[in-house]
């Protein structure tokens, strides 16, 4: 099925509302964005938490040198849609976030790889469909 | 809900969306300027969303990097 999914193209980078279906069925909506610099998506340990998915530790998450977020895990989640599509049991790694980026997700090339991608800037959407 | 939290982390409740999936109203049961605090927040919806309704930091990782000096 192919999707045309609004963005706004004043923002520095393409931000993307997505949903995350819980083991108890609850759907629980975020903030993401969109980083075609990312092999991996990333989500923020607070929120994974949130919705039953990991459990925080207490310890410090070490900041890792270069270029890098604060990945220090994997998780599965039953339930990952962004753009209308759905994934099930998808791979994401858990990470620390900056409060101030007002975002709960790093989408990576590991859920884009999945469908042709067009972003276009003049329309401020994002067309994408199974490959 | 911009306007009326300015700057702040929201949990909304019985959340309704468009046809782009993009949140259009909602009821507010809690909000902070605490990510940690509205994450952890209780609520007894089966549809739940959080949004920041201040400008985002994010620069991307070059940018990050810088801020903390690595």
């Amino acid at each position: 099925m192919r999707t045309v999914t609004p963005f706004d193209t004043s923002q520095h980078h393409i931000h993307i509302e997505f949903f995350v279906t819980d083991q108890t069925g609850r759907r629980l909506r975020f903030d993401g964005v969109i980083d075609t610099g990312a092999p991996w998506t990333e989500f923020s340990d607070e929120f994974l938490a949130r919705a039953g998915l990991v459990e925080l530790s207490d310890d410090e998450v070490p900041i890792k040198p270069n270029l890098e977020t604060q990945k220090y895990a994997k998780v599965v989640l039953p339930s990952l849609t962004i753009c209308g599509h759905t994934l099930h049991d998808f791979q994401v790694m858990v990470s620390r976030f900056d409060a101030a980026w007002g975002i709960a997700a790093l989408i990576g090339l590991d859920f884009f790889r999945r469908f042709k991608v067009t972003i276009d800037y003049g329309r401020g959407v994002l067309v994408s469909e199974p490959l | 809900m911009k306007r009326q939290y300015p700057d702040q982390w929201l949990l909304i409740v019985d959340y309704e969306t468009d046809d782009a999936d993009r949140l259009v109203s909602g009821i507010v049961e809690f909000h902070s300027t605490d990510m940690h605090q509205v994450a952890q927040a209780p609520a007894e919806s089966d549809r739940i969303a959080f949004r920041h309704t201040g400008e985002s930091t994010f620069r991307g990782l070059r940018g990050y990097a810088h801020r903390y000096a690595l």
